[in-house]
């Protein structure tokens, strides 16, 4: 009896074994493709989607989005959704364990990078191809950004590695309503015009509420265009590799403009100026300080944006949420739109093609599926029957018909404004009759957003092109982190902004001199 | 040692067993040790690149004729991808030739040649060492199509400057090349791919590398050691089988314990899966890896260009000096609050007490790390109450300065870890007799001698025992660290593990080859003074750790 247990023993624990092991069986269902005819592109039962917090967040009705993408294309749909500051991270992880996502979202700066490493399909001809670019529903401006695209695939092969979904908007400098008339100023901020106004504004709104006025998050983006979030310190001058007038590739960190917009920065923040803990702030930190009065001046991203925040510091409680959004320095000239950041297809997926025609192309197909990645999903959050909706103690009445958004799933502490697609940043237009908010009783976005928009599309101009080559790409993450943390030293720690300088040349002269001799040399 | 015949202890320098008389006759010792030493420098070889461009022979050459390696390495190191320019292409190359999966029957057959020698197979493992040899041979000069990966020298040849003399190597005029484009380019790089390494040596192209010599070396070693060995020139006697009361073969005894092994079958598999498996990934470390294609085989490039690197040697002296501070700080510091709860003498007091210094152990590091954020940020409390009290007119940039960084992470780690690390100390202190103080007592010893004599002579082998524990352990800082460092302190505060991190997930497309490699000297440090801390557990505890 003994022995006959034990081999019970025995042969259940193996079993267990064998059977945990083969749980690790990857899923093979990946990518699965409809068959089709010759000649005819095949439709994906099923893809992979990676997103960050782009599109609405989980908690936030994303499943629900999620589900209605896939009854609209008749298709399933991972949707693989990693946190927002960890997203490359899970990315970059999943090149490594073999679990490439179809599609991805990716930053200009990545897209770049992940371009001339081979990661990404190029989807040139089938864009050229598609029903899409012929349909007359994009805007010429979409057709030129994504012929704009175009850039060096692995061995140099140039094509397109991405498609953007909307513009790429750009960053304004809000500043308190309240704060400039406190402080003497007129309200629109008309006065704040070169850099020395800016710089005396700020002192004064030190002297005032004795706080450091300006927020932001780092005092470098990681992201491309990088001095987005600090203009008016930065001025012309661009922390990475740029094509100069002459056409040739230079290093704008080592140039004079960069030194000087380092030594500003220096001294604004000797002088009070910068949040003393903006180097580890995040932006949600940099935000947060600035609903909670900690701080006046903050530049962050225009259009809908400009109303998120007046009603983010109405949840706050400030009786006057009133921001101004500066007009562009002298100095600065105009604001900076970024490069959109692109959906691209992984390069091995099993069918390019389909998923082009059948997840990409649709994103703008005038009717449905645009209205889902633009205004979300029906019921959810939209809706066009007859209700009333309280926030805030405030009762907005909506007639049977009438669009409108619905309280953010999440937390119902404001109205939904967009999903993925700004409605101010939109690439395409709706088809006749199709567009849901074409119902609205008044504009879907709001007064503010729509100024702001319009003062920035008057005062904006294209960031730098990024262009990646096997050794810019080998070599950036050593040459990024000696930047960061030399602007870090520089103006946290009072560093001499040449002794810096000479710092970035003995650590990575080397790294930048093969970058610029591949960029120069392709 | 154990007696083989009455499986007694025997004492260390007893000619015979104390129980049953055996005489104790040390083990059979042939001569396999020489060729496994032969097959592991082999297997080294073909790490290193077994071609390589004629320029970089002698620099290769001088870096193993040893001198001053440094001085070497960084001669060679602004060239250093080049190093291994002429490569095996596998497994990308692998997957459209069958040479590229040569370096892999080669680098198998010479484990197979290390295992057969320790299992006893020798005369099996010389067909394995042969199998290596001719795997190389046809490397050399019969396969085709097998040598480059045009990509990956494309790559590494990215710019005209770069591949300069490799064209004029060529016999290309300076005007061709000024003239050559990209895509021209790439083409060059795809004719060289189709050359047989022969047929590069032939244009000067290509030299034999290092790696070749170091495994024929270790080949012939090999090969020697076997036969020394299976013709058994050598060979000392050895104890009689019929003397030995277990005379049975390892597969009977296996048979007889046939249940006992398939019950410890799951976990053996389970460590096989994911202890050793994984363990797998060390190959990277010789590959240059960026997310997409296959690794390429570099040699030991990455390890070349991360000692060249100051940022590496930053990280690591950063490691050793914040771990091993810190665990002096949080042994003693661990030590001082025993005593100290040990004197106490109401319970309750004695319990809240331990009660408030364990808890900060069960926060997790990202809580403990916000909340002193927010208490020594520029605007946090601690420089509020501070200013408040004139004790500083400006703001002490507690986590943003290199001054202050690392007494405020000793502080905060200290904090978090040294209520914890009283239990074990406590539980010492609880068993020391009180017949010691008691006699102690009598003897007219105060406090402090009661102390000093008594108490502390007892915690000394637990604290040793604590200190050698955790020195193995000192490579392994992470989240600490990294949850507390930002870019004003990158000097004082990056350690290895946040320096992969930051090469891995920092702006751009990592090279994962370079991040296994420095995790693995990470791996090999941390061995090391495993080992060191064996030895030492072993000559203060007399007993070992591992």
């Amino acid at each position: 009896m003994k022995k006959t247990a034990k081999r019970v023993v025995a042969l259940m624990l193996a079993m267990i074994m064998v059977m945990s092991m083969v749980a690790c069986k990857k899923d093979d269902e990946k990518s699965k493709t409809t068959t089709a005819g010759s000649g005819e592109v095949a439709k994906p039962q099923k893809i992979t989607v990676m997103w960050d917090n782009t599109i609405v967040a989980e908690d936030n009705g994303g499943k629900d989005f999620a589900k209605a993408l896939e009854t609209a294309l008749g298709m399933t749909i991972d949707f693989k959704r990693p946190v927002h500051s960890a997203y490359y991270d899970v990315l970059q992880t999943s090149f490594v364990s073999n679990e490439v996502p179809d599609v991805f979202v990716l930053a200009a700066n990545y897209y770049a990078q992940y371009a001339s490493t081979g990661s990404l399909w190029n989807m040139e001809e089938a864009w050229n191809k598609s029903e899409l670019k012929a349909s007359g529903r994009l805007e010429q401006w979409a057709i030129d950004m994504i012929a704009g695209l175009k850039t060096s695939g692995k061995a140099g092969a140039e094509g397109i590695y991405g498609f953007n979904l909307t513009r790429g908007n750009g960053c304004v400098t809000y500043v308190r309503t309240k704060w400039l008339e406190e402080c003497g100023y007129k309200a629109d901020g008309s006065e704040i015009k070169t850099y020395d106004d800016y710089y005396q504004m700020c002192v004064k709104f030190k002297e005032k509420y004795n706080i450091a006025p300006v927020c932001a998050s780092k005092y470098l983006n990681t992201e491309a265009p990088y001095t987005n979030y600090l203009p008016e310190f930065y001025q012309g001058a661009y922390p990475d590799f740029y094509k100069n007038a002459e056409g040739k590739w230079v290093d704008g960190f080592s140039e004079d403009a960069m030194k000087k917009a380092l030594k500003r920065l220096q001294d604004a923040n000797n002088a009070g100026l910068l949040d003393p803990d903006m180097g580890s702030a995040t932006t949600t930190d940099a935000r947060e300080g600035f609903y909670a009065e900690e701080h006046g001046v903050f530049t962050y991203w225009a259009g809908t944006w400009a109303q998120t925040i007046i009603d983010k510091l109405a949840s706050k409680g400030h009786a006057d949420t009133r921001v101004t959004a500066l007009k562009p320095i002298a100095e600065v000239g105009k604001y900076v739109e970024r490069q959109a950041p692109v959906v691209a297809i992984y390069s091995r997926c099993e069918n390019p093609e389909g998923v082009f025609k059948y997840f990409i192309e649709p994103i703008y197909d005038g009717a449905e599926v645009q209205a889902l990645w633009t205004y979300g999903v029906k019921g959810v959050h939209w809706d066009d029957k007859a209700e009333t909706i309280t926030l805030n103690g405030k009762d907005s009445v909506y007639a049977a018909g009438e669009f409108h958004f619905l309280l953010d799933p999440a937390t119902s502490k404001s109205f939904m404004k967009k999903n993925h697609i700004d409605p101010l940043l939109s690439m395409g237009k709706f088809i006749e009759g199709k567009d849901p908010a074409a119902t609205a009783a008044k504009p879907i976005v709001s007064e503010k957003a729509q100024e702001v928009m319009a003062m920035f599309n008057v005062n904006c101009k294209n960031a730098p092109v990024i262009v990646s080559t096997s050794t810019v790409t080998e070599n950036s993450a050593k040459i990024w982190a000696c930047r960061n943390e030399l602007v870090t030293k520089i103006v946290a720690q009072n560093m001499n902004v040449d002794d810096a300088m000479k710092e970035y040349t003995e650590t990575v002269g080397t790294e930048v001199t093969k970058c610029l001799e591949s960029l120069n040399d392709q | 040692m154990v007696c083989k015949s009455c499986e007694t202890q025997i004492p260390k320098r007893a000619k015979k067993c104390p129980k049953c008389g055996m005489p104790v006759v040390k083990e059979e010792k042939n001569l396999k040790i020489l060729a496994i030493v032969g097959a592991v420098i082999a297997f080294i070889g073909g790490l290193f690149p077994l071609v390589q461009v004629s320029s970089l022979v002698e620099i290769a050459f001088g870096f193993m004729n040893g001198g001053d390696i440094m001085k070497d390495v960084a001669a060679y190191a602004p060239e250093g991808a080049t190093w291994a320019d002429v490569v095996m292409g596998f497994p990308e190359v692998a997957k459209s030739t069958f040479g590229g999966m040569f370096w892999y029957i080669f680098m198998l057959a010479l484990i197979a040649t290390i295992l057969l020698v320790i299992f006893r197979y020798e005369k099996i493992s010389i067909v394995t060492t042969l199998i290596a040899v001719g795997t190389l041979i046809a490397y050399f000069f019969v396969i085709q199509d097998a040598h480059l990966n045009p990509s990956a020298i494309e790559t590494l040849y990215e710019t005209k400057t770069a591949m300069k003399p490799l064209l004029t190597d060529y016999g290309m005029s300076e005007a061709a090349i000024e003239e050559m484009g990209r895509s021209k380019r790439l083409n060059f790089c795809v004719e060289l791919a189709q050359m047989s390494v022969a047929d590069l040596r032939e244009k000067g192209l290509a030299e034999i590398g290092m790696g070749l010599y170091i495994t024929l070396i270790g080949a012939v070693i090999s090969i020697a050691g076997v036969f020394i060995d299976v013709f058994k020139f050598i060979k000392k006697k050895t104890v009689k089988s019929e003397y030995l009361r277990n005379n049975r073969t390892v597969a009977q005894r296996m048979y007889t314990y046939r249940w006992f092994y398939l019950m410890f079958l799951p976990v053996l598999l389970f460590v096989l899966a994911f202890n050793y498996w994984p363990m797998l990934g060390i190959r990277f470390a010789f590959t240059k890896y960026s997310m997409v294609g296959e690794p390429v085989y570099v040699g030991i490039y990455q390890f070349l260009k991360m000692f060249k690197e100051a940022d590496f040697w930053e990280a690591f002296r950063n490691t050793l000096q914040l771990s091993v501070l810190s665990l002096l700080v949080n042994t003693f510091g661990a030590v001082i609050i025993s005593l100290m709860l040990h004197e106490i003498v109401s319970l309750l007091f004695k319990k809240t007490v331990q009660t408030i210094v364990y808890l900060p152990h069960f926060m997790s590091w990202v809580v403990a790390a916000s909340v002193f954020r927010l208490f020594l940020g520029v605007n946090g409390t601690m420089n509020d109450v501070l200013m408040t009290l004139n004790i500083t007119r400006e703001p002490i940039k507690f986590l943003l300065s290199n001054e202050t960084w690392r007494p405020v992470y000793y502080f905060i780690n200290g904090w978090k870890s040294i209520g914890w690390g009283t239990i074990l100390f406590l539980a010492t202190l609880s068993g020391i007799s009180p017949d010691l103080y008691e006699a102690a007592q009598i003897d007219g010893a105060n406090r402090w001698q009661r102390m000093k004599f008594i108490t502390l002579p007892s915690l000394a082998n637990t604290i040793i025992t604590v200190l050698i524990l955790n020195l193995a352990k000192v490579m392994n800082i992470f989240e600490s660290v990294f949850v507390l460092t930002n870019d004003a302190v990158v000097d004082t505060s990056q350690v290895i593990q946040t320096y992969v991190y930051k090469m891995t997930f920092g702006i751009g497309v990592p090279d994962y080859g370079y991040t296994t490699a420095v995790g693995l000297f990470r791996s090999l440090a941390s061995a090391v003074l495993v080992l060191v801390c064996n030895y030492a557990s072993k000559k203060v505890r007399g007993r070992g750790i591992v």
